[in-house]
């Protein structure tokens, strides 16, 4: 179903069928040859991956020398009085929101423990870094409601 | 609340060294990327091409050129690897590593050095220096240009004004040169400004010569030096006569030295103007008579 999404904004944006490939596959061992990418991004995906060390170490695999992985993410905000606010926010509205707008309150709050959940920046940096990846850094978005890695 | 604090500040600590343990990769990256680049600059120049084919030959992903400038890629790095931003970076790096040879040639020879009078000097450090362009005059016409470009331009200036410096103090011109200490801040700027000025004329100059081992580059030099002596001179002539007169007249001994000295230095301003004409003569002669 993403995938057609996909295609369709492609298709919408005036890419051919020939400039793109889709494949569908598993994070944690993607279908790609070892060392053949240039770039890898994931945006608001890694949180889903089971095992996000494993979907690091494939990233890596894929990746040519030189190459660059980008991470888009929800991530930990840290300083108050943000925190609270977000936080609040996070647990007595967007639950009752799902509840009313989408009749689901239960997988939003799965989002926001999840968010939780996820690793900090430090602590997925250094995840990359155990991996193999240089020259790791990160971009604080909002505060740190979500991150660039 | 003391052991999370103390856990806070270890995990800082932590990150700090992390900081530069990365920062130091960098830089390794940096030199390793370059000076491949470096190799390739006979085939494409000092251009984005050239570093481009560095990374082919280190068999690194393109998708890594920003590497080659070396900055923390936490902030818009994308922005600022806009095109030129990589030759710029590249003919800093030679033009860096030519200044770093030249210095430690310089001060290799401070003996023969010291035999000479300050004109010879001057002469031979210009000369010395401009010699680490010649293998790769070919190139060197599109880095001047690569090195004038406004995202470049500030960065030259800075190696300039230092090789600059270094030019002047290895001439040590200061102790020719006698003028009243109100007037000594402005001489040092003067000096080094004298100096980024003939280096620059001689450089373009240079890069136009056709003549066998660049024999008309090196007379060129040779005539500007001259003129600079000949100005100073003249200048201090004028100072020494302008204080006789302002003595006779009695005058305040200390306001005559400063008149007498902002007389040679008018005098030198004036002396420019001729010098300028002549600078630019034969590089504008140059440029028509190419097609």
């Amino acid at each position: 179903a993403m995938l057609r999404e996909g295609i369709k904004r492609a298709t919408q944006r005036g890419l051919s069928q020939s400039q793109l490939e889709w494949l569908e596959g598993n994070a944690e061992k993607l279908p790609i040859e070892d060392n053949s990418i240039d770039v890898y991004t994931i945006a608001f995906g890694l949180r889903n991956v089971t095992n996000t060390s494993a979907a690091l170490a494939d990233a890596h695999r894929c990746l040519k020398p030189g190459g660059k992985y980008m991470i888009l993410e929800f991530s930990h905000v840290e300083s108050e009085p943000l925190k609270s606010v977000y936080d609040f926010y996070s647990f007595n509205v967007i639950p009752k929101l799902g509840e009313i707008v989408a009749r689901d309150r239960d997988s939003y709050q799965y989002l926001v423990e999840s968010i939780r959940k996820f690793p900090t920046q430090e602590k997925l940096k250094t995840m990359m870094r155990d991996v193999g990846f240089k020259h790791v850094t990160h971009e604080n978005l909002t505060g740190g409601m979500v991150a660039i890695h | 609340a003391s052991a999370s604090a103390s856990a806070s500040a270890s995990a800082r600590g932590e990150t700090d060294t992390r900081a530069e343990a990365d920062a130091s990769d960098r830089a390794v990256l940096r030199e390793r990327i370059l000076r491949a680049a470096l190799k390739r600059v006979d085939e494409h120049g000092f251009s984005d091409a050239a570093v481009d084919a560095g990374l082919r030959d280190l068999k690194l992903s393109p998708a890594s050129r920003a590497n080659a400038l070396g900055r923390d890629g936490s902030s818009g790095a994308a922005s600022a690897c806009g095109p030129g931003a990589l030759a710029g970076e590249l003919v800093g790096y030679f033009e860096e590593a030519c200044d770093a040879a030249f210095h430690a040639k310089v001060v290799e020879n401070a003996d023969k050095l010291s035999t000479l009078n300050s004109s010879d000097r001057i002469e031979w450090l210009v000369k010395t220096r401009l010699e680490y362009v010649v293998p790769r005059l070919d190139a060197w016409p599109r880095a001047l240009a690569t090195m004038a470009s406004p995202q470049n331009a500030l960065a030259t200036f800075k190696r300039r004004a230092s090789l600059a410096d270094d030019i002047a103090q290895a001439a040590d011109i200061a102790h020719v040169d006698i003028l009243p200490a109100e007037l000594d801040g402005a001489r040092w700027y003067a000096e080094r400004a004298t100096i980024v000025a003939l280096y620059a004329a001689v450089e373009l100059h240079l890069a136009t010569d056709t003549s066998k081992d660049f024999r008309k580059t090196w007379a060129f030099l040779h005539a500007r030096v001259r003129d600079l002596a000949t100005a100073r001179t003249s200048a201090l002539e004028l100072k020494s006569y302008v204080d006789v007169l302002a003595r006779a007249a009695g005058l305040d001994p200390a306001r005559s030295d400063v008149a007498s000295a902002m007389a040679a230095s008018a005098l030198r301003a004036a002396s420019r103007a001729p010098f300028a004409a002549r600078i630019l003569a034969p590089w504008i002669a140059g440029a028509r008579s190419k097609p």
